[in-house]
C-alpha cells in the first residue's frame, strides 16, 4: 500500500496544529504549500505568516519563498490525499476506483480483486466493499479477508491477534456511529489500541478496505469512517408514507407544451436556420426564443434545476420527434428548420388537444425491429453480421432516459414500476417529494431486477453509466429516476404541479393530466385558469396578476413586452400576422382572449384583428413551362394545335400544362408552321428568321 | 395574495412604471395621491399607466410632498410588494431636492448646501464651477445674479435641483381687476379648479410662489388662469404665445373679462410692435432674425418694461432661444401654461429648472366628468379606395401611395353623410392637401381657412363661425393650435399623417370646450382601407385610446 503506511501515531499527533488553523489556512496549505517548490507569500496573503510560525512551512535561504517543513511533509502528503479523495463528502465508484488506484500498487489491486476476470474484477470489489457484508465477514470469519491474507501479502505483514482484536473492535465501534471519527478524537474513540497498537491496526484496516480515512466538509476535517453505504444501511431510517402538506408557493404550467407552440409560432414566422458545423440554433434565433418564454418563478428554476437553455433544447427536441420541426436543407446550404405540416394542424388544435398529443405520444410503447449490425469477424478480412432487435419510439420515450445504453425491452418494466409509483400519488393532495422517495426508494425498485436479469450489463444510473451495479447505487439509480421523471417528463407536462412547502421543502401533487398520463382516469380537462387580465383599447395585454399559462397562449399571437406581470403583451398587425402563418385563425385568437381575459374585447381591437387576420392570403409557388408567342394572332394558333393542353396567361403567353406532352406538341406546331426554342421568347430578328429558310423543305409541305 | 390586497389598485413595475387599475374600488383615492408625485403616461380604459421620474419627485417634493409620503402610498395601494430599488431611487431623488438652496442676503445671491461633502462636490462639479463667483464659507457660494437660471438648470442636469427661495422684483405695478360680467354680457367666474391653480401658482405671494408650470388639458380654460394669476401679481406682463391668431385670442379675452383698456394691451408680432403694461409676443417673432448670423432682435422686448410676470404660454413649444434668455430672467415671475410637460426634444427639466416646478395638475377626465369640458367620442370611418385607384395606388411610390389614398375622392361622400349626421351642429373639417380641401369645400360650399389666408380674412372667418353665421369651416393645418373655436363640436380629419402627440392632442382640443345641452364632441377620421394612411391611423387610434378616448372603427361601403 502506498502512502497511507505511516506511523499514525505521530499524524495524529501533529493533527492538532492542523486543527488550530483556520479553514482558508488549512485549505492554502494543502493546496497551494509544496515541500519542494516554494510558494511566494504573496500566493498565501496573510496565511504566509500563520503557515510560518505554526512550522508547517519554512522560509527558503533568500528568508521570502517557503516550502512546507521536513518535519510535516509526510504530515502534509496525508493530509494532501485526503483531501483529494473526499469519499464521505462524495461518495461514488468513481472515487471509490480513484482511492484504490491512488493508495494500492497494480499487483494489491490484483490481488483484492480475488479471482475473476480482469473486466469485472474492479465492478465487483467495490460491489463486495460497499456492502455491510464485508464487515461481517471480516469480523466474523478475518482469515478470508483478502487484505488480510499472508498468501497476499507474503510473510511481510504478519498479524498479531492482538492488532486483529483492536482492528476488528474499530470496525464494530464504526459501524455503531451514524457519521465518521474526528481522527482528533481517534484515541479516545478507539482506547484498544493503545499506543503500540494504534498504526499497525489503522493499517491492517486500510489495507483491508475496511475502513477510510478523508477530509470532510467546509472545514476539512479529518476523519476515519467505514464505506458510506454501509452506515447508510445501518442507519436507513424507517421509511413511512409521505404526509400531505399545504405548500407556500405553487407553480403548474404545461411548459413544454407552451413552449414548443411558442418556438412553433416563432418557427413559422422566419425558419430558424441552422450552423453547419453542429446543427444548432444561431444566436439570433435563441435570443428571439429566449424572450418569448413564459416566465418561470425563480424558485421553482432553483429547486428543480430548470434553466432556460434546458427548456429550449427539450422542447426543440420534442418538436423535432413528434415531426412538428423538420430540418431541411443541407449542410452548407441552408441548413434550416421549418414547421411542417403536423406542426401546423397541431398548433391549430385547442390548448388540450395539443397536451393529449404529446402525453398519447409519450405512451406508445417503442417498436421492435430487427437490424443487420456489422461486426469485425476474427480473421481481418472477414466480416460478419448478425442480427439484433433494436427498440425505437416514434415519438419521445416516456422514461426521460432509457436504463441501458440504449432503449431496450427492460425499459417497459421500469415504465410500468415508475407509473405504479407515481399511481401512490394520484389522490391528488401535495406531498414533500424527498419523502415520497424515501419511501418509494426500496419498494417496486425495478432496477434491481433489470440487474438481476442480467448482471453483467451497463446501467444507466444517477446520470451515470455503470456495470455491475451494487444494491445501493440500484437504489440511487432508483430514486433518481422517479426524481428526473418528475422534473423532465410530470411537471413540464403539466402533469404535475408543484410548490414550496414552509420549510423550503419542494413538494408536488399530481393534476388532472398526470393522472391522466399514469392511467388513473381515461381523460382530463385542461383549461386556463382566467387570470386578471385586461384587453386594452390600446391593443396592450395588461396581466394583473401571474397567469403563466395565459402568458403562453397570449404569446401566440402577441409580442411580448415584459414578464411576470404589468403590461406582458402588445397585438400588433405583425404579431397577428406571424400567428396566421402559423395557422392560427381569428376565431381561436377571440377564444384564447376570452378564456384568459375576463371582460370585453374592445371592439377597435376586435375589429382590427378581424380586419388583420383578413388580410391573409395564402399562395403557392409551382414552377411553369411558358410559351412565348410573339403577337397574340401566333398564340391563338398555338392554343389552336395545342388545344386544351395550354393555358393562356395573357395574349401572348401560354402555359403549358402537361409537359410530358411538350414533344408531341413541338412536332404538332412545327407542323403549323410555328417553331419552339427552348431558349427565350422569339425573336422578329431578320437574321435570327434566315436561320428558319435554310432549310426550305422543312416548312414547305409541297403539298 | 390577501384578499384586500386584491383591491388594491397599483402595480409598481421595476422600470419605475405603475399600473392602475381604473376597476379597483379604491382607484379614485389611489389616483388623487399619485398625481402628485407621478406623471400620466396613458391612460386606456382599464388600466392607467404612470411613471415616476426624478422630475416628478423634484415637482413633488416642491408641492411639500415628502419622500416618505411617496413611498407609503405606493406601499398603501399596491397589490404587490413594491419593488425595493424603486423605494430606493425614490428616497435618493428625493434626498436631493432642498439640499442646495438659492436665496437672497446681503451678500447678494448665495446658494449654499445642508452639508459638506456636497458643498464640495458641487464646486468640483465642471458643469457648476464655472456659476460659483465665490465661496463665502464651508456651505456657502456667492452666485451672480445673472447666472441664477443657469446654475440651475445646471444643478437640475448633475442630479441637485435647487430651490430658489431668492425671491423675485416686484415689476411696474398695473393695478386691474377680473370682471365679474364680461364685456360680452356674459357672467364670468373663475371654475374651482382655476381658482386652486392660481392659488398654487401664487402661494399667497411668498418666495416658495411665483414661478412654475401650470398643467390643464385642453378646453379648460389655461387663458382664464393665466389672467387671474396676472390680477393677482397686479404687475406689468409680457404673454409669449405661438402665433399671431393666438396671441390676439389672449387680448380679445383680456378685454372682454378683465378691466384692462385697450391702451393697456398691445401686440407685438409680425404685423405689430408695440409695447404696453400688457404685451402679447408670438414665440416666432422673439425668434427671428435676418440670418444665422444675427442677433434675435425682438428679444431684448424681455428688457423694455420691468416686468413683473412673463407668462409663456403653450410652454411645452418654448424654442431653445427663448430659454436661453428666460436663464438670464429669474428674478422676474414666471407662469408655464401647458396642456402637457412632455415635450418631443425632452427638455422638461430645463423648463424645471428655468420656468418652475409643476404647480397645478388637472387630469382631464376629472374635468370631463365635471362637465368643464366636452366628453368626446372618437370614430374611424373606412372606405375602399375606387376600383380605378386600385393599380396606380398598387405601382405608387410610397409617399405617393399616401396622397392617393388620403385624396380618395369617394370621401366626399362620407363627409357629406357626417355633417348630414350632425346638422345643427358647428363642425371642422381638417385636411393637410390645399387640393382636397378646396375639392370638399367647393361642393358643400365651405369656407377654407389655409396658411396663405391673409390674417384679416382669418379673423373673419373665426368670428362668423364662432357667431354661428358660418357652421362649417374646412381648415388645414394652421387651426391646430391656440384657435379658440369654442363652440365647435365636430372635427372631421380628412387627411393627415400622425403628428407630434402635442399636435393630435391640440387638434382634440379645438372641439373639447363645454358645450351647451349635451356637452358631447365627435371627432371623425376618414381613413381609406388596406392603404398606409390605414396604417398612420393605427397609431392615431393607439394614441387616441391611451388618452383614454373611446374609439370606434366603422365600415363605410362604397
Amino acid at each position: 500500500m502506498q502512502i497511507l503506511e505511516i506511523d499514525w501515531q505521530r499524524f495524529l499527533d501533529d493533527l492538532p496544529l492542523f486543527q488550530r488553523l483556520e479553514r482558508e489556512t488549512r485549505r492554502l496549505f494543502l493546496e497551494i504549500a509544496h515541500p519542494s517548490q516554494p510558494v511566494h507569500p504573496f500566493e498565501l496573503g496573510k496565511h504566509f505568516e500563520v503557515l510560518c510560525a505554526s512550522g508547517f512551512l519554512v522560509s527558503g535561504l533568500k528568508g521570502q519563498d517557503a516550502g512546507v517543513s521536513p518535519r510535516y511533509r509526510t504530515f502534509w502528503r496525508i493530509m494532501g490525499v485526503l483531501h483529494r479523495h473526499r469519499i464521505f463528502d462524495f461518495p461514488s465508484r468513481n472515487f471509490f476506483d480513484a482511492y484504490l488506484n491512488r493508495h494500492f500498487t497494480r499487483n494489491e489491486r490484483q490481488a483484492l480483486y480475488g479471482y475473476h476476470s480482469y473486466y469485472y474484477a474492479e465492478g465487483n470489489l467495490y460491489a463486495q466493499v460497499s456492502s455491510i457484508e464485508w464487515l461481517k465477514k471480516f469480523l466474523t470469519e478475518p482469515e478470508k479477508t483478502r487484505g488480510l491474507q499472508d498468501s497476499f501479502w507474503g510473510e511481510r505483514r504478519p498479524l498479531s491477534p492482538e492488532v486483529l482484536r483492536a482492528t476488528q473492535e474499530l470496525v464494530r465501534r464504526l459501524m455503531g456511529r451514524p457519521s465518521p471519527v474526528p481522527l482528533t478524537e481517534l484515541r479516545h474513540f478507539w482506547p484498544e489500541a493503545g499506543s503500540g497498537l494504534l498504526s499497525p491496526s489503522l493499517v491492517a484496516g486500510l489495507r483491508s478496505l475496511l475502513v477510510f480515512p478523508a477530509l470532510r466538509g467546509d472545514n476539512l476535517e479529518p476523519v476515519l469512517g467505514i464505506w458510506p453505504s454501509i452506515t447508510k444501511s445501518l442507519f436507513r431510517p424507517t421509511s413511512k408514507p409521505p404526509e400531505t402538506v399545504t405548500p407556500q408557493q405553487v407553480f403548474e404550467a404545461p411548459l413544454l407544451m407552451d413552449d414548443m407552440a411558442l418556438i412553433l409560432a416563432l418557427c413559422a414566422v422566419e425558419p430558424f436556420r441552422l450552423r453547419t458545423e453542429d446543427s444548432g440554433l444561431f444566436v439570433r434565433a435563441e435570443n428571439a426564443i429566449n424572450s418569448a418564454l413564459v416566465t418561470l418563478p425563480e424558485w421553482v428554476g432553483s429547486k428543480l434545476n430548470i434553466n432556460t437553455s434546458e427548456r429550449v433544447d427539450w422542447a426543440i427536441s420534442f418538436l423535432k420527434r413528434y415531426r412538428f420541426l423538420e430540418q431541411l436543407g443541407e449542410r452548407g446550404q441552408d441548413l434550416r428548420l421549418e414547421v411542417s405540416e403536423a406542426g401546423r394542424r397541431w398548433l391549430g388544435l385547442s390548448a388540450k388537444e395539443r397536451l393529449k398529443t404529446i402525453l398519447d405520444g409519450l405512451l406508445e410503447k417503442p417498436k421492435k425491429r430487427r437490424e443487420l449490425f456489422h461486426r469485425v469477424g476474427e480473421a481481418d478480412y472477414e466480416d460478419e453480421y448478425e442480427y439484433a432487435y433494436v427498440y425505437e419510439y416514434d415519438k419521445a420515450s416516456l422514461l426521460p432516459y432509457p436504463v441501458g445504453i440504449e432503449a431496450s425491452k427492460q425499459d417497459d418494466a421500469v415504465r410500468s414500476a415508475v407509473l405504479a409509483t407515481y399511481a401512490d400519488a394520484a389522490a391528488g393532495p401535495f406531498m414533500r417529494l424527498q419523502e415520497f422517495l424515501a419511501y418509494h426508494s426500496l419498494k417496486n425498485n425495478p432496477l434491481a431486477s433489470v440487474a438481476q436479469k442480467q448482471p453483467y450489463a451497463t446501467l444507466r444510473l444517477s446520470n451515470t453509466y455503470v456495470s455491475q451495479p451494487t444494491p445501493e447505487e440500484l437504489e440511487d439509480g432508483w430514486i433518481n429516476l422517479l426524481q428526473d421523471f418528475l422534473r423532465l417528463r410530470l411537471f413540464p407536462l403539466g402533469a404535475a404541479k408543484v410548490g414550496v412547502a414552509n420549510d423550503g421543502a419542494v413538494c408536488f401533487a399530481l393534476t388532472e393530466a398526470g393522472r391522466y398520463l399514469i392511467g388513473a382516469q381515461p381523460d382530463f380537462r385542461l383549461e386556463p385558469a382566467p387570470g386578471r387580465i385586461v384587453v386594452q383599447p390600446n391593443f396592450d395585454v395588461v396581466f394583473l396578476a401571474p397567469a403563466p399559462r395565459a402568458e403562453s397562449e397570449i404569446g401566440c399571437f402577441a409580442e411580448r413586452k415584459g414578464h411576470h406581470m404589468g403590461t406582458l403583451f402588445r397585438i400588433t398587425k405583425r404579431s397577428i400576422l406571424a400567428a396566421a402563418s402559423a395557422g392560427m385563425t381569428a376565431e381561436q385568437t377571440f377564444e384564447t382572449l376570452r378564456q384568459c381575459c375576463p371582460g370585453e374585447l374592445p371592439p377597435n381591437v376586435r375589429r382590427e384583428i378581424s380586419g388583420w387576420f383578413a388580410q391573409c392570403r395564402q399562395v403557392s409557388l409551382r414552377t411553369a413551362v411558358l410559351i412565348h408567342c410573339p403577337d397574340s394572332e401566333t398564340a391563338a394558333r398555338v392554343q389552336a394545335v395545342a388545344g386544351s393542353n395550354v393555358i393562356p396567361v395573357t395574349d401572348t403567353i401560354l402555359e403549358l400544362r402537361d409537359r410530358s406532352a411538350q414533344a408531341a406538341l413541338v412536332k404538332k406546331l412545327r407542323e403549323a408552321g410555328i417553331f419552339m426554342s427552348s431558349y427565350g421568347p422569339p425573336s422578329l430578328d431578320p437574321e435570327r428568321t434566315e436561320e428558319f429558310d435554310e432549310e426550305p423543305g422543312d416548312f414547305d409541305s409541297g403539298e | 395574495m390577501a384578499g384586500s390586497q386584491a383591491e388594491n389598485p397599483l402595480i409598481v413595475q421595476g422600470d419605475h412604471t405603475i399600473l392602475v387599475e381604473v376597476a379597483s374600488p379604491r382607484y379614485l383615492e389611489a389616483r388623487d395621491r399619485l398625481t402628485g408625485f407621478a406623471e400620466l403616461i396613458k391612460a386606456p380604459e382599464h388600466v392607467h399607466t404612470y411613471r415616476v421620474t426624478p422630475l416628478s419627485i423634484w415637482n413633488a417634493c416642491a408641492a411639500g410632498v415628502s419622500a416618505e409620503e411617496i413611498v407609503k402610498t405606493l406601499q398603501e395601494f399596491s397589490k404587490y410588494p413594491v419593488p425595493e430599488h424603486v423605494m430606493v431611487g425614490i428616497r435618493d431623488y428625493a434626498s436631493r431636492y432642498g439640499r442646495l438652496r438659492l436665496a437672497r442676503d446681503p451678500r447678494g445671491l448665495v446658494l449654499s448646501a445642508l452639508d459638506e461633502p456636497l458643498a464640495e462636490e458641487v464646486a468640483r462639479n465642471k458643469h457648476v464651477a464655472p456659476f460659483l463667483k465665490e465661496r463665502l464659507s464651508a456651505l456657502e457660494f456667492r452666485i451672480e445674479p445673472v447666472a441664477r437660471g443657469e446654475i440651475k438648470q445646471a444643478l437640475v442636469k448633475v442630479g441637485f435641483p435647487a430651490e430658489d427661495l431668492a425671491g423675485y422684483t416686484d415689476g411696474e405695478t398695473l393695478q386691474f381687476a377680473l370682471q365679474g360680467t364680461t364685456r360680452s354680457g356674459q357672467p364670468f367666474a373663475l371654475r374651482p379648479y382655476q381658482a386652486s391653480a392660481v392659488e398654487a401658482f401664487h402661494a399667497a405671494g411668498s418666495a416658495r410662489g411665483g414661478s412654475g408650470v401650470i398643467t390643464l388639458p385642453c378646453g379648460a380654460g389655461k387663458t382664464i388662469v393665466g389672467m387671474a394669476c396676472m390680477e393677482r401679481l397686479q404687475s406689468s406682463t409680457l404673454i409669449l404665445s405661438t402665433s399671431v391668431t393666438a396671441a390676439r385670442q389672449w387680448i380679445s379675452e383680456l378685454l372682454d373679462k378683465t378691466t384692462l383698456g385697450e391702451e393697456q394691451i398691445s401686440e407685438y408680432s409680425g404685423e405689430e410692435k408695440s409695447v404696453s403694461p400688457v404685451t402679447v409676443a408670438t414665440y416666432q417673432i422673439m425668434t427671428w432674425r435676418a440670418n444665422r448670423e444675427s442677433d434675435f432682435v425682438h428679444l431684448a422686448l424681455f428688457d423694455q418694461r420691468n416686468w413683473g410676470l412673463i407668462i409663456y404660454d403653450e410652454v411645452h413649444l418654448l424654442p431653445a432661444p427663448v430659454f436661453r434668455v428666460t436663464a438670464g430672467l429669474q428674478a422676474r415671475r414666471r407662469l408655464g401654461l401647458t396642456a402637457t410637460l412632455v415635450r418631443e426634444d425632452r427638455r422638461e427639466d430645463d423648463v424645471f429648472a428655468l420656468i418652475g416646478p409643476k404647480k397645478a395638475d388637472v387630469p382631464w377626465k376629472v374635468l370631463e366628468n365635471q362637465g368643464w369640458i366636452a366628453t368626446a367620442s372618437c370614430t374611424e370611418v373606412r372606405l375602399p379606395l375606387p376600383e380605378g385607384l386600385r393599380m396606380p395606388y398598387a405601382v405608387a411610390e410610397p409617399r405617393d401611395k399616401f396622397r392617393l389614398a388620403s385624396e380618395n375622392p369617394h370621401k366626399l361622400d362620407v363627409v357629406r353623410q357626417l355633417l348630414d349626421h350632425h346638422p345643427d351642429e358647428p363642425a371642422l373639417v381638417i385636411g393637410m392637401y390645399l387640393d382636397q380641401l378646396r375639392a370638399l369645400a367647393e361642393p358643400l360650399s365651405l369656407p377654407v381657412l389655409t396658411g396663405s389666408t391673409p390674417q384679416r380674412k382669418r379673423d373673419q372667418l373665426y368670428a362668423d363661425f364662432r357667431a354661428g353665421r358660418i357652421r362649417v369651416l374646412a381648415v388645414s393645418k394652421v387651426a391646430n393650435f391656440a384657435v379658440d373655436l369654442p363652440e365647435a363640436s365636430v372635427a372631421i380629419q380628412v387627411s393627415g399623417t400622425f403628428g407630434s402627440r402635442q399636435e393630435e392632442a391640440q387638434r382634440l382640443g379645438r372641439i373639447l370646450r363645454p358645450k351647451d345641452g349635451r356637452n358631447q364632441a365627435h371627432f371623425y377620421t376618414i381613413v381609406t382601407r388596406d392603404t398606409v394612411e390605414q396604417d398612420f391611423a393605427l397609431r392615431r387610434q393607439l394614441f387616441l385610446c391611451e388618452q383614454g378616448y373611446a374609439y370606434s372603427i366603422v365600415d363605410q361601403q362604397r
